[in-house]
């Protein structure tokens, strides 16, 4: 057993293997150590004994991950997520106290956990006059820049756009859609 | 820093911590605030070092991600990164304007692309550290040209 958790999220060996079939990043992700770390199942069961509520029922189809020092289960068949190696794209957007709270009350990463994160955001995004763009703020320099905009909720933008593009617009102020 | 920038220095500000001018406004990401420094190069000289990446300037919509730098303006002066610089200590995966500054305040940031011709192109696309107002566009255009650079804005609207 590892002697610290610190920074690091952990998923099973079995689950490791399931992901990087599917997806090359996370493997990429495992193997520079830092941002996920693996453990046997033996030690995932360590882990979570007394630590878990709100169980989900069926495990089997879940990763278990271990993220900020916390045991949750991702589930892959969710739309926003390609694995568990994106999810910094949510704690980048929502916030890393806000997250690791939700995850403290929550311990199933799903559509509907990802949507009420959303749903709870106090920020907006904007659309271009001409709906080409996403934009980040609504201030007199991306005025001139873009046009008259349209506020949307970072719900309505989460579900038209994703995760990945709404990272990519506050990181660099806009992106062409 | 310019010696005698407090004028300019006010129109670029005030300084503001990353992702304050945003609606964003919160933390850093683990190993986003890690400064990168022999990879920060400083162009307070007024020289574009001879070892940067230029792109043919003949099309400045078309200038290339790979040979994109990260810049910003703050208490050290103008200083800049290849955005392309690997960081394995961040899930991006990538250098971003807070590996140059840590976690501490700037004036603005974006982005520049060095032109074959010497010429600078930039734009104030940083989610972190962006300019919000017409005066502050200007004034970093003043600040690359009192360093000596020649220098042209770009749209802030990605192709």
């Amino acid at each position: 057993m590892r002697s610290s958790y610190s920074r690091k999220s952990v998923v099973s060996r079995q689950a490791f293997r399931k992901a990087t079939q599917r997806s090359p990043i996370f493997s990429g992700a495992v193997e520079s150590g830092q941002s996920l770390t693996l453990l046997s199942d033996p030690e995932v069961s360590q882990f979570s004994q007394g630590r878990l509520r709100n169980s989900p029922k069926s495990r089997s189809q879940l990763l278990r991950i271990l993220y900020h020092n916390q045991l949750i289960y991702f589930n892959p068949a969710n739309k926003y997520l390609t694995g568990p190696e994106q999810l910094w794209l949510i704690e980048s957007l929502i916030g890393t106290q806000i997250l690791n709270k939700a995850l403290s009350l929550g311990k199933l990463i799903d559509n509907r956990f990802i949507e009420s994160l959303f749903k709870k955001a106090t920020f907006t995004f904007f659309l271009s006059a001409d709906k080409a763009y996403l934009v980040s703020s609504d201030d007199e320099l991306t005025q001139l820049d873009f046009g008259p905009l349209t506020k949307i909720s970072a719900l309505t933008a989460l579900q038209q756009f994703g995760v990945t593009t709404l990272e990519r617009v506050k990181e660099k102020t806009a992106v062409r859609l | 820093m310019l010696s005698d920038s407090n004028a300019v220095l006010e129109r670029l500000g005030p300084a503001v911590l990353p992702f304050e001018r945003s609606n964003f406004n919160r933390e850093v990401l683990p190993g986003e605030d890690v400064i990168f420094l022999d990879y920060i190069i400083s162009l307070e000289s007024g020289q574009i070092p001879a070892d940067c990446l230029r792109c043919d300037s003949s099309d400045p919509s078309l200038l290339p991600s790979d040979l994109k730098y990260l810049w910003v303006i703050d208490q050290n002066g103008l200083r800049i990164i290849h955005e392309m610089t690997p960081n394995s200590l961040a899930a991006r995966g990538c250098v971003c304007h807070t590996n140059i500054t840590g976690k501490r305040k700037a004036f603005q940031g974006g982005e520049l692309w060095f032109g074959k011709d010497d010429t600078i192109y930039v734009n104030n696309q940083s989610g972190r550290f962006k300019a919000i107002t017409i005066v502050q566009q200007q004034a970093v255009l003043e600040y690359f040209r009192r360093l000596g650079f020649s220098v042209i804005q770009l749209p802030n609207r990605p192709s």
